[in-house]
């Protein structure tokens, strides 16, 4: 019986799935990329570039910290989240600060209102988390290490394209 | 080097950044990015510009020794 619940699940999901893929499609945008010009291209090259060194580094730091504390290497998917969270966190915020974070189609107040909504919620789970009395250990509450990373993420992303807003304004012509 | 032939030409239209930036299809800090020399456009979007502004690759982008 519960592999047909299961089957059941997956078919329901593939469904909801092709049915959003055609209402995007038919609708008259459809799937459109999204468009940076040339500049943003070069600047989200150096961005990617310098998530990618970001990574390296956390990645080379958590090598000298087991190899003095291995007792730290036990905690390895934080360790990878610390890695990853930290890799597009660079890109961020290279890219937000050399104006290449928006296509030109996009809208940051309203990407500031989704990072405010996406905050409330997961805010909202992790303190229910921990208010039943949860700890964020490996392997336990894993999946509350990668909200706290988004969190911190959000946060830092939030902020920094608020400043850069500000910035943006004694800027203009 | 800043590029105030560009910004000149533009307010002699009385273009802000962003109209210019719309006309040509890129993002409003790119211009501001040319104007004030801290990139360097392809020959494409200079020769999008010099459309737009009515003035030719020369009077915008020729830089005098």
């Amino acid at each position: 019986m519960d592999w047909l619940v299961r089957i059941s699940g997956v078919v329901a999901l593939v469904c909801i799935g092709v049915m959003v893929y055609l209402i995007v499609k038919m609708s008259p945008d459809g799937f459109r990329k999204e468009q940076y010009d040339e500049r943003q291209t070069l600047e989200r090259l150096k961005a990617a570039r310098a998530g990618f060194y970001a990574m390296l580094i956390v990645a080379l730091i958590y090598l000298i910290v087991t190899s003095f504390a291995p007792e730290l290497g036990n905690q390895s998917r934080v360790w990878m989240c610390v890695m990853l969270f930290f890799g597009i966190g660079t890109f961020c915020l290279y890219a937000i600060f050399s104006d290449a974070f928006f296509s030109l189609r996009q809208k940051p107040w309203l990407y500031l209102l989704l990072i405010g909504v996406n905050l409330l919620t997961q805010g909202f789970n992790l303190v229910n988390y921990f208010a039943d009395g949860g700890t964020l250990r490996d392997s336990v509450g894993t999946n509350y290490i990668l909200v706290l990373g988004m969190i911190l993420l959000l946060l830092i992303i939030g902020a920094a394209l608020v400043i850069k807003m500000i910035l943006d304004r004694t800027e203009r012509d | 080097m800043k590029n105030l032939r560009l910004k000149a030409a533009r307010a002699s239209l009385d273009l802000s950044q962003q109209a210019l930036a719309d006309a040509v299809g890129v993002s409003r800090q790119t211009i501001n990015a040319i104007e004030k020399g801290d990139y360097n456009p392809t020959i494409r979007l200079c020769v999008s510009i010099c459309k737009v502004l009515g003035r030719s690759l020369d009077e915008l982008f020729w830089e005098d020794d």
